[in-house]
């Protein structure tokens, strides 16, 4: 279940978002480095979480081709 | 109605701060309805200010200050002293960073989130940091960023990592850029070896250049607004931004002033006289705000022990910063340590030059002990005596004055490399000069030393 909550996360990336009705300017460069900081980040920790059950779905998906 | 709005709330649009009758209310605005009320209905408001952190406050029923824009009135919890972020040690501006952090993780789960993350929005009351902005919540969507993130980075992170890589005095470039460091500066000052850290690569270098980059690209606004942040990515962020703060820590040492208790000319039995005079006069003056002017660690300001509010300055980051840390490993509440330059002490600054207010206007405290102080001022300095009168006047009500003679060897060091030109640096000089804006209670000398401690009261004028 988390596997596919962890994967959902990562598709519902892109996609439309509401308007920012800002106190202060988040200033739009600050916004594409918060995402991009985000993103990777949730990778990152998603590899950390996950990596070995990643790890294990690759192996069994490879076995799998070769057959 | 009768009451002024403070010169520094200004600001935001959903409410401002004033005083009635010299108390001091919070007045929330219509606009501010929807989320002032979702801030109390989710438990936010509770669960922070239980935690202690983020300050208390009363909805009261006076008239508003204005009555067009009001929707409610609280009462804010009393600040006994403004500080500002440039007059903080490195570890009081850090422990202000991760409060920061620590109320947008709890908020985000309470479904809010924080609009700014000013480090104005800091005080610091029983010695600790706590949040004084209760306007500064609103209602997350889900998908949207935080919106506060890069005034945090210029608030916070930018002065820290300076302070750390460079040198401990760079957050006084606050009082220079008001909203903070800007990032761009940040990233040329800081060292290449910041570029191999991921955290500060992304949250400054790469930041910094992102904003440069998109500076005149508003006509890319409809494509990137659809670009969507999940409550984790927040997360992420948050933490990552925590992690990297808590990893800075700075030591201590190497500065002019941090081991000064070492390398004084007091004997044992001198140093001991001396605490048993301030002591002694201290109880006499039994001060509720004592400001102690040279403070180094502190060793004299503790002194006070009834005192309500002990501040501590020094213009040694160092010192306050061994002071600040001794203050929360003993749990002490009545004393703040501040770094402050007396020669150059934080004057008036921000819009109109009244946004954030000088020393000058945070007083008068009730009682001032000045120490081992007049000869860096009267000697390194060349402020003649008469000018340091006529500024601590305007500052207490009493002081506790310590006069360093000529012959004093202190003194004769400062005096190595120079030609003496201070015929007027005398004790009776000193008392004429005082006695024009203080009348001289007491007079002591220090056994077993050269030095004299003068209590004084403030003329009435």
């Amino acid at each position: 279940m988390t596997r596919i909550s962890f994967f959902l996360t990562l598709l519902f990336i892109i996609t439309p978002a509401t308007s920012l009705y800002a106190y202060i300017d988040p200033g739009l460069g600050s916004l594409i480095a918060q995402i991009t900081t985000g993103t990777i980040l949730v990778v990152v920790f998603g590899i950390k979480l996950f990596g070995y059950r990643i790890i294990g779905f690759l192996k069994k998906f490879f076995k799998k081709a070769k057959k | 109605m009768g009451g002024k709005i403070i010169s520094s709330s200004f600001r935001d649009a959903s409410g401002f701060i004033f005083t009635s009758n010299n108390i001091l209310y919070r007045q929330i605005n219509k606009n501010y309805k929807k989320s002032y009320d979702f801030l109390l209905n989710s438990g936010l408001f509770e669960k922070l200010t239980n935690e202690k952190l983020l300050i208390n406050s009363e909805e009261v029923s006076i008239q508003p200050f204005n009555k067009n824009t009001n929707y409610k009135i609280i009462k804010p919890k009393f600040i006994p002293f403004i500080s500002y972020p440039y007059e903080w040690c490195f570890s009081q501006l850090k422990d202000a960073a991760l409060l920061t952090l620590k109320i947008q993780e709890i908020s985000l789960k309470f479904n809010m989130t924080l609009k700014d993350s000013s480090a104005y929005n800091i005080q610091f009351l029983n010695g600790r940091p706590i949040f004084i902005d209760t306007l500064s919540f609103e209602k997350y969507n889900e998908g949207d960023p935080w919106i506060a993130y890069k005034q945090f980075c210029s608030h916070f992170l930018s002065p820290l990592l300076l302070m750390y890589y460079k040198d401990i005095n760079l957050n006084k470039l606050l009082k220079l850029y008001i909203d903070g460091i800007p990032l761009e500066l940040t990233s040329k000052l800081l060292p290449l070896k910041s570029r191999f850290s991921f955290s500060i690569l992304s949250h400054i270098h790469l930041h910094a250049k992102s904003q440069k980059h998109y500076e005149n690209k508003l006509s890319q606004v409809k494509k990137i607004s659809r670009l969507k942040l999940s409550m984790f990515q927040l997360l992420a962020i948050t933490n990552d931004l925590a992690s990297i703060i808590k990893k800075l820590k700075w030591k201590p040492r190497g500065t002019q002033w941090a081991n000064y208790y070492n390398e004084t000319n007091y004997n044992k039995a001198a140093f001991k006289n001396k605490t048993e005079i301030i002591t002694s006069l201290l109880n006499m003056a039994n001060p509720e705000t004592l400001w102690d002017l040279g403070a180094n660690t502190g060793v004299f300001t503790r002194l006070n022990k009834n005192g309500k509010l002990n501040i501590a300055f020094d213009v040694d980051p160092a010192a306050v910063e061994i002071n600040y840390k001794l203050a929360k490993q003993n749990n002490e509440e009545n004393i703040l340590p501040l770094v402050m330059d007396l020669t150059n002490p934080s004057s008036d600054i921000g819009w109109a030059c009244n946004e954030r207010a000088s020393i000058l206007k945070r007083g008068p405290a009730d009682c001032i002990i000045a120490l081992a102080l007049i000869h860096h001022l009267s000697i390194s300095n060349n402020v003649p005596f008469a000018k340091v009168a006529e500024f601590l006047k305007d500052l207490c009500q009493c002081l506790i004055i310590e006069f360093v003679p000529k012959e004093d060897s202190q003194v004769q060091k400062l005096l190595t490399l120079r030609e003496d030109v201070f015929s007027e640096y005398s004790i009776d000089i000193f008392k004429a000069e005082f006695s024009v804006f203080f009348k001289i209670k007491k007079e002591m000398m220090i056994e077993d030393h050269n030095r004299t401690i003068f209590f004084m009261e403030k003329l009435k004028q």
